[in-house]
């Protein structure tokens, strides 16, 4: 990193410390790798066989940190970070954005907009994009945003989300994370919803040997609605730990949480979440569940599920489960003349899949399905 | 002052009667504030303790003094502690009377006005009675006593008994476990010892009653009971101090063996007044087939931490947490369960309401640890919490960790409050809006309060009642 | 060509359940087990389909003459054994159509692939028949299903995967009036010179839309009275008392 520029934002950088073992938001987690202290900036990006073309969206294709295609009058680029906060342990992480990002994309709307955002990340080193949502006052707005690797080599990518609704809009937003096996990827994800507000987030986490998420959803105004939805399939090595926060800041606020995590290999899931209600937010109807499914008998999943509750007048649930298949399922679907192998996986397949239909929209279910099979088909 | 709160502090006044009286310190024995090694020695020489106890003291000493306020994760309030504010050790002598005859008046119409002496003649098979740091007495049934069953002090347990009590003294939970373990381990005082022989299978519980008398104290007693293969028993324990205007600790720790097939059930109402500092760590080992029960009830004192564990260390042992916890104003019930499976097929199960009223704050904190190389381990959680008034507070925090795919792990949490339609049912035939309320609230529990044997489940209620008085209108 | 039973034997957990049951559904023709809970109808179904919680300790399965005991619970499903289940499973996240779909894929030939067309089609055809909305296809397998929209889709997928022994077992429970007629319609236009079936029920009601060709009794274990269409009537008349006598 380099040691001449300095700015305000590079100085809380520095003032700050490394995650480390004692805080609470790192309990189970490989707090180590969050220190990149060592690693240099990404170099220059190559092209890539591009996925099928999404009807009716707007591609916008960046090559590291360079936009080699894409325009929209509602998409504007950004040369700097918005300058993330992180909430759930990682400050330091977020100062580094802050300090260093400087690539990504702005979408502003009030109208009726799909915009997909393509990452192709190559070679060694620190990427840094940046995404700012503001779905204005009854906009309609659907994004798809997604990390490819191009090549086999340990890219670090630390990316930061900022989504604002305004009254009345629709978001629906979905994130394939498909990197290689080699490389790390943090991202800081922050929401607020103004009332009537409602957005559907969902992310589908296939690549990577090691993933940070911090997801921190604020809803701010009555009959808001924020749904945020996971898919993780960790194989091997892997490693996904997600942190999230729900935070209920007004009245006849809703939010709902699901994550569904399919353990292969070693695969190792860690998820925390905690539904925050403010005093006074009464009427809040708040929900978090965690579904871990273990496939082997070396995987390990760790879940802090949470309540911190202030209010009465509330609806207030979480649950976690873990479990192998069920051997009911599996009897049925053999009963019908279904092979075991296929009738495992097919069960599987459909405990993701309950996750992504919550995004109610078949384009986007469509494709996160598709990456969901790739990533079982590679298990296989 | 308006009237609700009006009636709430009368109502606290009233529940608080139940314990709060006190008579004139009478100690022979008193360690003076603060802790140092001297208050350790003073206790080791008062208690003629053998010299592996007070070197086990003073070890414990310099791990409590290393060892940091768990604030990071828990509450700012402990800091409010003021430990050279606090006396360690009074007593007025360290070996208790066999005889009610025998104990001073003042500690008999303490316990009489308590109900102890009455409640073992009707159905308690053995009772100790703490004032202070000693037991004022002890006795369990002859009968019992001829079968070999053995309950007594554990001053009496380490000295007399040392060959059965020292192999698990502070094994189950070991002096560095957490701040106030080691605390414990270095000003232990009080608390029982318990053997039971194999195949003996108690039929009445046996009962310890802790009583706080003298302010600016700290009660740190300590428990060990084994139950040997086969053999079952169940322990009931009953607390009160009178309200002072200064802070009391108490900080127990209670270790629990139970030998293959063994059964022990471990029951609490924790009834502090709403001065003490109640943080307690409570452990169990279950050997094979064997069953650790925690039955735990917590009305009373200002903050209790305590998070009883067992560790299933034999195939097929169980492990069981039933837990109910009332919050009310100035009160924050900071419970849960620790669940670790360290052998294949062991079942534990953990089920915690808690109910928060006014500005009251419960909180649950849960681990269920499933390690690698198992089989065939089940968990089960659910937590709900029941929240009375606009400013009463829950939190939940648990911690599953699974490695493998041959576990089955639920764990299920929520939230509600009375619901209204409910309450205007009930009104709709006659009950006044207490009382709907009261009924709804025991109603919320009445599965776990069954858990309880019979004469504390109607003192149980009772005391919900009374704590319900007033948290509505 | 025939479903054979000989000397079946089967226990759960060490506890004998069947006790030597022999039993002979030809082709062709509708067979009936009624008896008391706890006789063993349901796991005689079980045993035959597979199920690897119950222990076979003596006698064998022949389908057409073949011992099924060396096959797994999904080779005797392509075999030809279709078993409608009384509490048919719950498959989160998995539509009826591609759950329809996978499971006649499976009975296709190694590089072969299904027609969709054609799938719907027939799907469709046969939902109709079974006055089932269309709607079905895309909800998850049985995810909340009435117990009636349950007993349905077992009857469906019997239809769709077209088998050569069908076993229903106790298909008329929680089914009103007009869901048993309809359930009935559609076993019944699947009764052909081909195909056998054996209906285990309780009641006697189920027995008057699909007439069976024999009624067996069973009891502890066993077949212990075998009979025309008649034997269900005299059953629903004077119940199960005889066993007790004869006992």
């Amino acid at each position: 990193m380099s040691a001449t520029l300095t700015s305000p934002a590079l100085e809380k950088f520095d003032s700050l410390d490394w995650p480390a073992r004692t805080v609470e938001n790192w309990r189970f987690g490989s707090w180590k790798e969050a220190n990149l202290s060592s690693v240099q900036p990404i170099g220059a990006g190559a092209p890539a066989d591009l996925p099928a073309e999404i009807e009716g969206a707007a591609r916008f294709v960046f090559q590291n940190g360079e936009l080699i295609s894409g325009s929209h009058e509602a998409v504007t680029p950004l040369s700097e970070s918005f300058g993330p906060e992180s909430r759930l342990g990682s400050p330091k992480l977020a100062a580094l954005h802050a300090a260093k990002s400087d690539h990504g994309l702005t979408i502003t709307t009030s109208g009726e907009e799909s915009i997909e955002i393509i990452h192709l990340v190559t070679g060694e080193g620190l990427l840094l994009p940046s995404l700012v949502i503001n779905a204005q006052a009854g906009a309609q707005l659907r994004v798809i945003q997604r990390f490819i690797s191009t090549d086999e080599a340990p890219a670090v990518v630390l990316t930061a989300v900022d989504v604002n609704l305004a009254e009345k809009a629709e978001v629906k937003y979905l994130v394939t994370q498909e990197l290689n096996l080699a490389s790390k990827f943090i991202r800081i994800a922050d929401s607020c919803l103004q009332s009537s507000a409602n957005a559907k987030q969902a992310i589908i986490h296939t690549g990577s040997k090691w993933v940070r998420e911090e997801t921190y959803s604020t809803v701010d105004g009555s009959d808001g609605q924020s749904h945020i939805l996971s898919v993780a399939l960790p194989d091997s090595d892997q490693e996904f730990d997600q942190r999230t926060f729900q935070h209920h800041g007004s009245r006849d606020t809703y939010s709902n949480l699901l994550f569904k995590n399919t353990l292969f290999g070693k695969g190792k899931t860690i998820f925390s979440g905690l539904i925050f209600v403010d005093e006074g937010a009464h009427g809040t109807d708040a929900y978090q569940t965690c579904r871990n499914l273990m496939m082997t008998d070396h995987c390990e999943a760790h879940s802090m599920p949470g309540l911190e509750i202030n209010a009465d007048d509330v609806k207030c649930s979480h649950g976690s489960t873990s479990a192998r298949v069920s051997e009911e399922e599996i009897f049925y679907l053999m009963a019908r003349g279904i092979q075991p192998k296929l009738a495992r996986s097919l069960v599987a397949k459909g405990f993701s899949a309950e996750a992504v239909e919550k995004l109610e929209d078949e384009m986007l279910e469509a494709l996160a399905l598709k990456v969901v099979e790739r990533k079982f088909a590679a298990v296989d | 002052m308006n009237s609700e709160t009006a009636t709430v502090q009368q109502v606290a006044l009233e529940k608080d009667d139940i314990g709060n009286f006190s008579f004139p310190e009478n100690h022979k024995f008193d360690a003076g504030y603060g802790l140092s090694k001297d208050t350790i020695d003073y206790i080791s020489k008062v208690k003629n303790e053998p010299e592996w106890v007070n070197e086990f003291r003073h070890k414990a000493l310099e791990v409590f003094e290393s060892k940091p306020m768990p604030t990071n994760w828990a509450t700012e309030d402990l800091n409010a502690i003021d430990f050279d504010a606090i006396r360690y050790y009074l007593s007025d002598g360290a070996t208790p009377k066999r005889s009610w005859d025998e104990v001073p008046p003042e500690v008999l119409e303490t316990f009489d006005r308590l109900g102890v002496p009455e409640q073992e003649r009707a159905f308690l098979a053995g009772v100790e009675a703490q004032y202070d740091s000693e037991a004022a007495y002890s006795n369990v049934k002859e009968a019992l006593a001829d079968e070999g069953v053995i309950f007594v002090t554990c001053s009496e347990g380490l000295k007399e008994h040392e060959e059965i009590f020292r192999p698990w003294f502070g094994k189950v939970i070991p002096t560095g476990d957490n701040k106030f373990s080691a605390l414990n381990s270095a000003v232990m005082s009080g608390g029982s010892f318990i053997y039971i022989p194999k195949g003996v299978k108690v039929k009445h519980p046996l009962q310890a009653y802790f009583r706080i008398n003298s302010e600016n104290f700290g009660q740190f007693e300590r428990t060990l009971i084994i139950a040997d293969e086969g053999s079952e028993v169940m322990y009931m324990e009953g607390c009160t101090a009178p309200k002072f205007e200064t802070a009391t600790l108490h900080s127990a720790v209670v270790e629990l063996v139970a030998m293959k097939g063994a059964k022990i059930q471990y029951i609490t109402v924790q009834n502090w007044s709403s001065n003490v500092f109640n943080l307690v760590t409570k452990r169990g080992l279950a050997h094979e087939d064997a069953e650790i029960r925690w039955i735990d009830c917590n009305i009373g004192s200002r903050l209790t931490m305590k998070y009883p564990g067992v560790v299933m260390k034999g195939e097929r042992a169980r492990g069981e947490v039933i837990s109910i916890a009332l919050a009310n104003d100035g009160q924050h019930q900071d419970t849960g369960a620790k669940m670790i499976h360290a052998a294949n097929n062991t079942t534990s199960n953990v089920i915690s309401k808690s109910i928060s009223v006014g500005e009251g704050r419960s909180t649950y904190r849960g681990q269920v640890h499933i390690p690698k190389h198992l089989k065939g381990c089940k968990n089960n959680t659910e937590c709900d919490a029941l929240l009375i008034n606009p400013k009463s507070r829950t939190d939940t925090y648990p911690a599953i960790s699974v490695k493998g795919n041959q576990h089955v792990t639920q764990h299920e949490a929520s939230v509600s409050q009375v619901s209204q339609e409910m309450l205007f049912y009930m009104q709709q035939r006659g009950l006044s809006e207490t009382q709907a309320m009261s009924l709804a609230v025991n109603g919320f529990i009445n599965d776990l309060v069954e858990e309880f044997p019979m004469e504390y489940s109607v003192e149980l209620k009772r005391l919900i009642d009374l704590e319900m008085e007033g948290s509505v209108g | 060509m025939s479903l054979t039973i000989e000397n079946l034997q089967a226990s759960v957990d060490g506890t004998p359940i069947l006790k030597g049951l022999n039993l002979e559904i030809p082709a062709g023709e509708v067979h009936a087990i009624m008896g008391p809970n706890g006789s063993g109808k349901s796991t005689l179904s079980k045993v035959i389909a597979g199920h690897d919680d119950y222990d076979v300790t003596g006698g064998k399965v022949l389908l057409d003459g073949v011992d099924i005991a060396e096959l797994e619970v999904d080779e005797r499903s392509r075999a030809g054994i279709f078993l409608a289940f009384q509490y048919p499973a719950e498959v989160p996240g998995v539509s009826n159509a591609n759950f329809l779909r996978a499971a006649l894929q499976a009975r296709m030939p190694d590089g072969e692939e299904l027609d969709a067309v054609e799938f719907y089609q027939s799907m469709y055809a046969k939902m109709d028949e079974l006055e089932m909305d269309r709607k079905f296809t895309k909800r998850a397998v049985n995810e909340g299903f009435s117990g009636g929209e349950k007993k349905r889709n077992e009857i469906l997928q019997m239809m769709m995967l077209d088998p050569r022994y069908a076993l229903l077992d106790e298909t008329d429970s929680g089914l009103d009036i007009d869901a048993l007629k309809v359930v009935a319609k559609g076993v019944n236009s699947m009764r052909s010179p081909q195909r056998g079936f054996l209906v285990i029920t309780h009641y006697q009601r189920l027995l008057d839309y699909i007439k069976p060709d024999v009624v067996h009794v069973m009891s502890d274990g066993q077949i212990v009275k075998s009979g025309g269409a008649e034997l269900a009537l005299e059953l629903e008349k004077n119940g199960y008392d005889f066993l007790k006598q004869t006992a």
